[in-house]
């Protein structure tokens, strides 16, 4: 491979380091689709969670791959992020793996750990389980997952320079 | 929401490239903790297409696909990488 992408990985560091100290851990897969980075949370990473996200944790897993035009250039091509409760139940899950060899959409989606209970025509209430539903949304950087723990969820950020580390993911597509 | 930041750090998380020992230790511990088998059962399995009919819908199948992103540490390359 003719150059890593040091400052992708830097950016990345920064992107985690609001939520967590844990290590990450990369591989630099050359696949038939071309050269490939790789990048886990070593393990779920306990976040600055408040009252029923105190302990909560993240997960997070993220494949980018080389541009061939213009060949420096990495974009995210893959994704897994999910918040846990303090007991590891799944709550959001923003997934997209398009590549994946699973029969599953290749669109960018989100599945929430909740039903909707809309009326059915007999007057019942009927489920419908969001977890195992596809929501499509676009392509989700790590840094808008971080936004959106921060912002919505109150997740304490860990830097006092935040909102800026999280203002733009130049790697995130 | 009003953001508290009662302890702001700068240890940002070190990053780093994980030897094929280190990956296939992760890939081993997380089959482990997630499907109660070994790294390489995992991928004896997947080889042989026993998740291939699996979605990510349920239980099972977040815990493949959390594996699958796996399967890079564990292999120098792979036929969807």
């Amino acid at each position: 491979m003719s150059r890593r992408p040091d400052a992708e990985i830097e950016q990345l560091r920064r992107v985690a380091g609001v939520l967590t100290p844990q290590p990450l851990a990369t591989r630099f897969p050359e696949g038939a689709a071309g050269p490939s980075m790789v990048v886990e949370f070593a393990a779920p990473a306990t976040v600055r969670g408040h009252g029923p996200l105190r302990a909560a944790t993240v997960t997070a897993s993220l494949v980018y791959r080389r541009s061939p035009d213009p060949p420096s250039a990495w974009s995210l091509r893959s994704y897994r992020y999910s918040l846990h409760d303090r007991h590891g139940t799944e709550l959001l899950a923003y997934h997209w793996h398009p590549v994946s060899p699973f029969p599953t959409p290749s669109f960018p989606h989100l599945h929430v750990s909740a039903a909707l209970r809309p009326a059915a025509p007999d007057g019942s209430r009927g489920v419908l389980p969001l977890d195992k539903l596809h929501l499509p949304t676009g392509p989700v950087p790590l840094a808008a997952f971080a936004r959106m723990l921060v912002g919505e969820f109150g997740v304490e950020p860990r830097a006092a320079d935040w909102a800026a580390r999280l203002a733009q993911d130049p790697v995130g597509g | 929401m009003a953001q508290r930041i009662a302890n702001p750090v700068d240890d940002d998380p070190p990053v780093r490239e994980a030897t094929r020992e280190e990956g296939r230790a992760l890939l081993d511990g997380e089959a482990r903790r997630l499907l109660g088998i070994s790294g390489d059962e995992f991928l004896r399995r997947y080889d042989a297409g026993d998740y291939a009919r699996l979605t990510e819908d349920d239980e099972l199948g977040r815990a493949v696909l959390r594996l699958w992103f796996l399967i890079p540490f564990a292999r120098e390359s792979g036929a969807e990488w």
